[in-house]
């Protein structure tokens, strides 16, 4: 008789899209979620956003769920996950359909206050022949946008035909974590032995949740599912930047930056190898890109979406609280200047990365039985020796300007550093939205924590660089093209945020 | 009237950047050059497992054998550790036979043998102190501790 452990593995399969199928319960539960809370802001585009975050936002969720059913009783993990996925998703279906007449079918709509968007093919000129010159432009700026599509596609179907089971860490730690959530929930803490090899037991459950939603629902460990979810979150991340640049800045900056993202060698590679270094700068990104929304239409309801991604992240990867404390440390003095309503918003941003959060120190405090160097314990004399030793230092300065200059960034960096130039006289315009610095201020932050990292890892420095730098600076690297366009991006025709005048109307106080 | 362009400073330094970061785009990029059949995308999206060849799985019938939880050990042609391909291997059987954990050592109660030749797999045996407990194969199978 078969072992009924392992009957999930070969147990058919052959219905058409079945690898598509576990995204149907993720987008539904992440767009209802979204829409309800955004539904009531001013935020441009806001179906679109909603739409672009649904499905890394519904996965997220559904792995936080997971690592919950398996704290609450592990043997019975798959059923409570199973009550919990119906439970959230009901919840949140019959939120966002109580309003849905109102919202969508009325002809008032008058609870929608959404912004609308500055016109598609808005730009700073209104008169022939200007107006043509720029919609040829546009027009031009889309049509890359679908080469660079299509051409993506093709490169990433062949490579994960040729690459089903990803990289070394996706396929010797993220895939081996999802397993143990998902062949024994009994067994579930195997993964924290000390016995296993190359387990990084403390590292935080977002991505082997997400694997192991997908084969619970398929019921079997379908390669293809760890190459649909990264790509999932390209697709999210090309439309995040998509969605900011055309209804903040120009049409042409949307199509242009996400023309940009598709072809850049790096992401596509580590999207490729089903890395969590993927979802990871998906949700920086989108934390950064709300928080810039949240502190310009200052709305509570957008710094919760901000705190919430920020704990995302932190749930995804280590380096996580990093940029938790980076977004933090920027937004504190902010919310500090205005007491009164913004200490709502702070409160709010930290209320929603709080489940995240105490997840990811669930993991590090509870169940993991070893830490990484980060948290291992050193001697302040250990510290001053390792943060002073200069000539470190120095080579990894070079080291990372060095990594910067390789082709696969395509030239991301020299246009960062061309945007560091040229962002305090582009500012100067009337039409520059503010906190466009944001992204600046955390590049900085990010890379600076990596390098103190270096600095005291027991790795071998050498080994340690070409292992993880590249990978590092995707981090840092997708938020230095936030900032890139953000600079140099057309303004919108007309100011979507009259800033002052709407602090009263944009509040949802 | 002739027409006059009224298109701002500012917003030609856009244009030329727009210009840059798309000529940058073409300058690195490479055509794709991997090769692949489509029946494989195909695959892909039904989910078919049977479509790759999963790593490791050569421990199938040796799977069968071990108790659902708990420690063993794997025995291959060299100890863990020289050899870079038995290195990966060892991370691919962590894989095939989890929740079952392996342990490197030789040190548990029962060991999972998978080696190229029975030759070879009597001399590890006999170096890690083990016995076959039962062979699906001439060089593999299960063996149990005795020294």
């Amino acid at each position: 008789m078969a072992d009924p452990r392992f009957s999930r593995l070969g147990n058919g399969g052959q219905d058409l899209m079945n690898a598509l199928m576990p995204f149907i319960l993720p987008f539904l539960l992440g767009f209802s979620t979204l829409e309800t809370l955004l539904r009531h802001t001013r935020i441009p585009g806001r179906m679109f956003l909603s739409a672009v975050l649904a499905i890394p936002a519904g996965l997220s969720l559904l792995s936080l769920m997971i690592f919950l059913a398996h704290c609450l009783h592990a043997p019975s993990a798959h059923s409570i996950t199973w009550v919990l996925a119906a439970a959230g998703l009901t919840a949140a279906m019959v939120i966002f359909l109580k309003d849905l007449p109102v919202e969508y079918l009325s002809k008032a709509r008058g609870a929608s206050r959404s912004v609308p968007a500055p016109g598609f093919w808005h730009h700073d000129v209104e008169k022939w022949p200007d107006r043509l010159f720029v919609q040829a432009l546009v027009a031009g700026s889309f049509l890359l946008l679908i080469f660079a599509a299509a051409d993506f596609l093709d490169y990433y179907w062949k490579n994960a035909t040729l690459n089903i089971w990803g990289g070394w860490d996706s396929r010797f730690m993220w895939h081996l974590k999802a397993r143990f959530l998902y062949r024994d929930p009994a067994e579930w803490r195997g993964m924290f032995s000390p016995l296993v090899s190359w387990e990084n037991q403390d590292y935080p459950l977002m991505l082997p949740g997400i694997l192991s939603w997908g084969w619970l629902w398929m019921a079997q460990e379908a390669p293809a599912w760890p190459a649909l979810v990264s790509l999932s979150f390209y697709i999210s991340l090309t439309g995040l930047f998509f969605w900011y640049f055309t209804f903040y800045h120009s049409a042409g900056s949307g199509a242009l930056s996400a023309f940009f993202l598709l072809t850049l060698p790096h992401l596509r590679f580590w999207a490729g190898a089903f890395y969590a270094d993927l979802p990871f700068a998906f949700f920086c990104a989108a934390a950064t890109v709300l928080l810039m929304a949240a502190l310009r239409h200052k709305d509570a309801v957008l710094f919760i979406l901000s705190g919430l991604f920020a704990g995302f992240a932190v749930w995804t990867k280590n380096e996580g609280l990093l940029f938790f404390a980076a977004l933090t440390a920027l937004a504190l003095p902010l919310w500090l200047r205005q007491p009164g309503p913004q200490l709502k918003s702070a409160a709010a941003y930290f209320a929603a990365a709080l489940i995240p959060l105490a997840a990811f120190f669930a993991v590090k405090i509870f169940l993991a039985g070893k830490t990484t160097y980060l948290f291992a314990s050193k001697s302040p004399a250990d510290y001053v020796r390792l943060f002073t030793d200069w000539d470190k230092i120095y080579f990894l300065g070079a080291a990372f300007l060095a990594f910067k200059r390789s082709a696969g960034w395509q030239g991301l960096w020299y246009l960062f550093a061309a945007s560091l130039i040229f962002y305090p006289l582009m500012r100067t315009q009337k039409r520059r939205l503010p906190y466009g610095w944001l992204p600046l201020a955390l590049v900085l932050m990010m890379e600076a924590g990596y390098g103190a990292a270096y600095l005291i890892t027991p790795v071998e420095i050498h080994q340690h660089l070409t292992t993880s730098l590249t990978r590092l600076l995707l981090h840092s690297g997708i938020l230095a093209l936030l900032f890139i366009f953000e600079t140099f991006s057309v303004p919108g025709k007309r100011n979507i945020l009259p800033v002052e005048k709407e602090d009263a109307a944009c509040s949802v106080s | 009237m002739k027409p006059k362009f009224s298109i701002s400073p500012y917003s030609i330094i856009s244009y030329v950047f727009y210009g840059t970061a798309v000529f940058l785009c073409f300058f690195y990029y490479r055509p794709v050059q991997l090769e692949s059949h489509p029946a494989l995308a195909w695959h892909l999206l039904r989910a078919n497992p049977y479509a790759f060849v999963v790593p490791a799985s050569g421990l199938g019938p040796a799977r069968s054998l071990l108790p659902g939880k708990g420690a063993v050990s794997l025995i291959t042609d060299e100890p863990f550790g020289k050899e870079p391909k038995w290195t990966r291997f060892l991370h691919d059987a962590e894989n095939f036979l989890c929740p079952v954990v392996i342990n490197k050592k030789p040190e548990e109660k029962i060991a999972v043998v998978f080696c190229s030749t029975p030759e070879i797999a009597e001399k590890r045996l006999k170096e890690t102190g083990y016995a076959w407990q039962t062979r699906v194969s001439a060089a593999s199978g299960t063996a149990v501790k005795i020294s």
